[in-house]
């Protein structure tokens, strides 16, 4: 559905309530708020692990984006433009408190705790049909922080590693080695939950 | 190759494919291909996961109030539409009835702003009105700062649409000095509400008038 079609209200475009919005519209806006709260919530939330902080920076996501929205010119998608701008507050954020925990400059060598356990024979432990989402989100919660963002950028919202790169000030090849070892904790955590979930049957 | 050499390659290959001897390792040995199943599949479900959680009732109602402590949001009521009703018509289409229909709007803008300048002079809200004094006060002789934006928009009217000029003139000569009246009211009290209201109304109408001007006057 194009941005121009998409009714978020009755008799109301998704462009129309951005141009209202533009001219100080309350009402537009948080038809624009409702129609985009959850995504930008769910961003917030797991790029941060943390409910308090995720209330936090969905709000000041949306009054940035209200301080901003005259300067959105339809060049992307009006929720493209809203996912950036969310991600930057969320980074803005994170390297304010000092965070990642992860440092993203470290050595790009596998550690070998990081590293696939050497267990010949152990095939039928692939993970392949066992993940279900609610595993899959606990485990992502648990990730360290910065294994967390880039994994939560990557493989969840789409953005590209040379985005990723620029958006976290890093090399392409550094948010590949990040993204890399995020999914090998990922492997773990779900191997470890697979085999407590067996003990209990 | 050995494992631990494909490992090491792996984060950076994983996407794209690795070259012949990479690829003749993960075809033989079942380690690494269990891994990069498991890693991409990891990958797959990460995708398929959808945003589930909606911010509680409070998170909108922390941004509205910081909008209104800000002063940015306003009653849909008071909106502006963004271009004046009237039909559109392309430049190159732009005939007799365009041109009317443009003075005619321009004119339905300053009528608009000396009736709500006047309104704000005969309807004091909270001013004891004294007897000795006529009831309706002259307008005071407002300043009217015309600034570079402007001279450059009735410059190219009048090289492009020189009937319109001193219609567009008159109306940025009002308008601004809609927007000098509003803005002296806001540094009189800045916590003057009505009076912020004023003056984004004001820019609004300014706005129109640069809207309009590009939309059917300018090339």
């Amino acid at each position: 559905m194009t941005q121009a079609k998409k009714q978020i209200a009755p008799g109301l475009s998704e462009a129309e309530a951005i141009d209202r919005a533009k001219r100080g519209d309350a009402e537009s806006f948080e038809a624009l708020y409702g129609l985009h709260k959850r995504r930008v919530y769910s961003l917030c939330l797991r790029m941060t692990g943390n409910t308090a902080e995720a209330e936090d920076l969905t709000q000041e996501a949306f009054l940035q984006l209200y301080r901003k929205i005259a300067t959105f010119r339809g060049e992307s998608a009006f929720s493209t433009w809203l996912h950036r701008l969310a991600v930057n507050v969320v980074l803005m954020h994170l390297r304010k408190k000092g965070l990642p925990e992860v440092s993203l400059e470290e050595a790009l060598e596998p550690q070998q705790e990081d590293g696939p356990k050497k267990d010949i024979g152990a095939r039928d432990n692939v993970l392949a049909g066992s993940i279900d989402r609610v595993n899959l989100e606990r485990a992502i919660e648990s990730l360290p922080p910065g294994y967390r963002i880039i994994f939560v950028l990557h493989d969840i919202e789409g953005y590209e590693h040379n985005e990723i790169a620029e958006m976290m000030g890093c090399s392409i090849g550094n948010s590949k080695s990040q993204l890399h070892k995020a999914r090998m904790k990922l492997r773990d955590l779900l191997k470890v939950s697979r085999a407590e979930k067996a003990t209990r049957r | 190759m050995t494992c631990a050499e494909f490992q090491k390659v792996l984060p950076y290959i994983i996407e794209t494919g690795g070259n012949a001897e990479e690829e003749g390792h993960l075809e033989s040995c079942p380690i690494c291909s269990d891994l990069v199943q498991d890693l991409k599949y990891i990958a797959e479900q990460a995708k398929l996961l959808v945003p589930m959680h909606d911010p509680p009732a409070g998170v909108w109602h922390g941004i509205k109030g910081a909008l209104e402590r800000e002063g940015f949001i306003r009653p849909a009521a008071m909106v502006l539409p963004l271009r004046a009703p009237v039909a559109v018509f392309s430049p190159a289409r732009w005939g007799t009835a365009g041109q009317l229909a443009a003075i005619a709007a321009l004119v339905l803008i300053a009528l608009g702003i000396m009736l709500y300048r006047n309104r704000d002079r005969r309807t004091p809200t909270h001013a004891t009105i004294n007897v000795t004094q006529p009831a309706v006060q002259p307008m005071a002789a407002a300043p009217v700062v015309v600034d570079d934006d402007d001279i450059r928009l009735l410059e190219a009217v009048e090289q492009q649409a020189p009937a319109m000029a001193d219609t567009y003139k008159a109306s940025l000569e009002s308008v601004n000095a809609y927007i000098s009246d509003a803005r002296k009211r806001v540094e009189e009290d800045p916590a003057d509400a009505e009076a912020r209201e004023h003056l984004l109304q004001a820019y609004d109408q300014k706005s129109m008038v640069y809207e309009m001007a590009l939309a059917r006057s300018l090339q």
